[in-house]
């Protein structure tokens, strides 16, 4: 008679869970998951529900006229690269995170996102509308001077408006994709924003922080006998 | 005869045991960025990481606190708990980034939290550039934990259970470096907390010299040394490097994503005073191999298509392209849509390649791995030898990888049953894009971004990707990351559970 091996001597102790006792342990699992993200919803600060303009669509490369008379967007100028590399172009967007000082020249990075040009930040209105758009920007360090507000979490940026050259490979940095604008007009000032506070969030946390440090405390207890 | 054992309340418990301390680990660190949150005055983001931490700890508390661990683990818990907790760290790390408020749906939030613990890079987060220095913090501690190794966090703060060889197998880490798991686990985070340093401080120089403020080049700082040492890839801003616009951080980003790509092993060698090791192991050689050629076909791209003129321009844009996308990394210095719409096709083929074989195994990179790339290729070459050789020669193998090894069959069938397994992969997400509408070009080049962990992306992934796209590229994260073994293992053990008894 073959001998029994270790492990089929313990399955012989613990036969194993029935079908349905598996099942409800998997149909548990995804219940506590359910009630999770049904919870985090139910945190969720509301959405403003602001209209949201519509996308300025792209026009086929082959249709591209580049002019500094109509604003181009960043969109449109890397889905045709080609067709506006070395044309003069008038952009706008929001100046975000920092402005890095090169002596004569400054760089900013201008977003022409929904954020940026329309509606704010979603700290504002709390509706997530797709990632940011942007572009990079070469500025006289006396025209950058315009720049006073930067955007980030709960600021908005200035909103400006260039006209310069577009590059796919500017010199200027060693390859870099930018815009060398020699015209910089302020459209809009920003600065820091007023953000009610998501009093639910905050009230959530200690109580759950209150908790967690019961269930911890006779977890530490044991582990250190 | 073979037996499938049912599972039963010991296999559970012990799973959720280990399961549990692993979510004990991800909500202690969430704990950092929500402290900083109250003293950085993001109380709203501080109180979001404050919860999600607390979707952690209190099921992984429990799990100590009620569920028995008695006698040995099995090396299947193992697996089944490294697949598991790389399925559920990602769940509760989501749901911070949920209550952040930049994400539409819950998906969107867990498919960043799988990047990010992958150290995949692709992002679907809507206005990254006002995002809360909180969350942003949590988004590239996840890279971190990810690339650590989330099992070999654990097993470095936990004791006991003879899962640790399975555990830290099931997280596709083969590399005994020393001959305790524990110790070994230790070992890499003393070499990774010397990389910081040392890093970090270099990072901070070259981005006060770009220009950053202090502040902000020390938070930038310490963010860029986790996505690149853990070629996880994402930046604190939506234009990832492009907007320091400074040869001097992308110099050091290139130095810490090779240095994220090398194996601990070889880190190991090199730190123990073998400098040698780097030029023999079988690893360095593809890679070196491999990147020269791929640099050759992008230069050439260059040329041909007319990208870019200078022998600089090749050497920062193509080189560091070429850096990011071979050690998997994802961060970027040119807009990435421009692979597309103006890099022609020779240089993006380059890059798809580089993507595809990924760096060395026992590291943070993904892809196929060069080890695996090498043995196959020596598998060849035997081959061909036999053939060219008289029918009753015999033809031995070896090569070197910590030391000097017999290619046996065992092994190079592994080697090629893995690669396989991820062409499979990268063929599978390629066909879910196309069944969803896009370009045979774009689907093949996001499919194998997201399988080996890469992170570029020329399009597909964005807020409005359609769900089916999502799901199939969290799976191809997950599978890649555990490198199949783990994920078939938690596959056989739940049919096992289900089945109807016989």
């Amino acid at each position: 008679m073959r001998e029994r091996t270790a492990e089929e001597q313990r399955r012989r102790r613990d036969p194993g869970l029935p079908p349905w006792g598996a099942g409800l342990v998997v149909l548990g699992g995804l219940a506590l998951l359910s009630a999770i993200v049904a919870g985090s919803r139910a945190l969720l600060v509301p959405r403003a529900g602001l209209e949201v303009p519509p996308a300025t669509p792209l026009v086929e490369c082959d249709d591209v006229r580049p002019s500094a008379d109509a604003v181009t967007s960043s969109a449109q100028l890397l889905e045709c690269p080609a067709e506006f590399d070395g044309q003069r172009i008038r952009f706008r967007g929001e100046a975000v995170s920092h402005l890095l000082e090169r002596g004569a020249f400054t760089w900013a990075q201008l977003n022409d996102d929904v954020y940026g040009l329309d509606l704010g930040p979603v700290e504002v209105h709390h509706q997530p509308l797709g990632s940011n758009s942007s572009m990079a920007v070469a500025l006289t360090t006396d025209a950058a001077d315009l720049i006073r507000n930067l955007g980030g979490s709960r600021r908005r940026g200035d909103v400006v408006e260039v006209v310069g050259t577009f590059r796919v490979a500017a010199a200027l940095d060693q390859g870099g994709t930018a815009i060398v604008a020699d015209e910089v007009v302020l459209l809009r000032s920003g600065g820091p924003l007023d953000v009610p506070p998501a009093a639910a969030q905050r009230v959530t946390a200690v109580v759950l922080l209150l908790v967690t440090a019961a269930l911890a405390l006779p977890v530490l207890r044991r582990s250190r006998r | 005869m073979t037996v499938l054992f049912r599972p039963g309340f010991r296999d559970l418990a012990a799973i959720g045991v280990l399961t549990g301390r692993v979510l004990v680990v991800v909500g202690l660190v969430m704990l950092v960025p929500a402290a900083l949150g109250m003293v950085w005055d993001e109380h709203d983001a501080a109180a979001g990481m404050a919860i999600g931490a607390c979707t952690a700890l209190i099921p992984g508390l429990l799990a100590q606190r009620y569920l028995p661990l008695r006698g040995d683990v099995t090396w299947t818990q193992g697996m089944v708990v490294s697949a598991l907790a790389w399925l559920v760290a990602p769940f509760a790390g989501a749901v911070a980034l949920f209550l952040s408020g930049h994400y539409g749906q819950f998906l969107d939030a867990y498919f960043d939290a799988m990047s990010g613990f992958t150290t995949t890079g692709l992002a679907v987060i809507s206005d990254l550039d006002h995002l809360p220095d909180t969350v942003n913090l949590w988004r590239h501690l996840m890279q971190f934990l990810g690339g650590q190794g989330l099992l070999l966090t654990v097993l470095s703060l936990f004791s006991g259970g003879g899962a640790i060889v399975g555990m830290y197998a099931g997280e596709a880490r083969e590399d005994k470096i020393l001959p305790h798991v524990r110790r070994t686990a230790r070992f890499i985070w003393r070499a990774s907390a010397t990389y910081a340093v040392v890093g970090i401080t270099a990072l901070v120089a070259a981005l006060l010299l770009a220009g950053l403020p202090a502040g902000r080049a020390a938070f930038h700082a310490v963010v860029l040394f986790f996505a690149a040492f853990d070629t996880g890839g994402y930046s604190p801003l939506s234009s990832s490097v492009i907007s320091y616009h400074s040869a001097a951080v992308e110099a050091v980003l290139v130095v810490l994503m090779l240095a994220g790509s090398v194996s601990f092993a070889v880190h190991y060698r090199l730190w123990t005073g073998q400098p040698g090791e780097l030029v023999r192991n079988l690893e360095a050689r593809v890679l070196a191999i491999v990147m020269g050629a791929f640099f050759v076909f992008i230069a050439f791209g260059f040329v041909a298509d007319q990208v870019h003129g200078s022998v600089v321009e090749l050497l920062r844009r193509g080189g560091f392209q070429l850096v990011s996308a071979q050690t998997t990394t994802g961060l970027s210095n040119v807009p990435t849509r421009l692979f597309s719409t103006s890099w022609g096709v020779v240089a993006p083929a380059g890059i798809v390649m580089a993507m595809t074989i990924g760096g060395m195994s026992g590291a943070t990179a993904g892809g196929i791995k060069a080890l695996r790339v090498g043995l196959v290729a020596k598998v060849i070459a035997a081959a061909v030898r036999r053939a060219l050789l008289p029918a009753d020669a015999e033809v031995v193998q070896t090569y070197h990888h910590g030391q000097r090894q017999v290619l046996r069959l065992q092994v190079a069938r592994a080697a090629t049953v893995v690669l396989l397994l991820y062409l499979a992969l990268y063929l599978f997400g390629t066909l879910v894009a196309l069944f969803y509408g896009y370009p045979l070009d774009e689907a093949l080049f996001e499919s194998t971004a997201s399988a080996s962990s890469a992170g570029f992306s020329i399009g597909i992934v964005s807020g409005t990707m359609p769900a089916g796209i999502q799901i199939a590229y969290i799976l191809q994260m997950w599978v890649a990351r555990l490198e199949f073994i783990a994920a078939f293992a938690l596959v056989g053990f739940v049919w096992s559970m289900l089945r109807s008894p016989r």
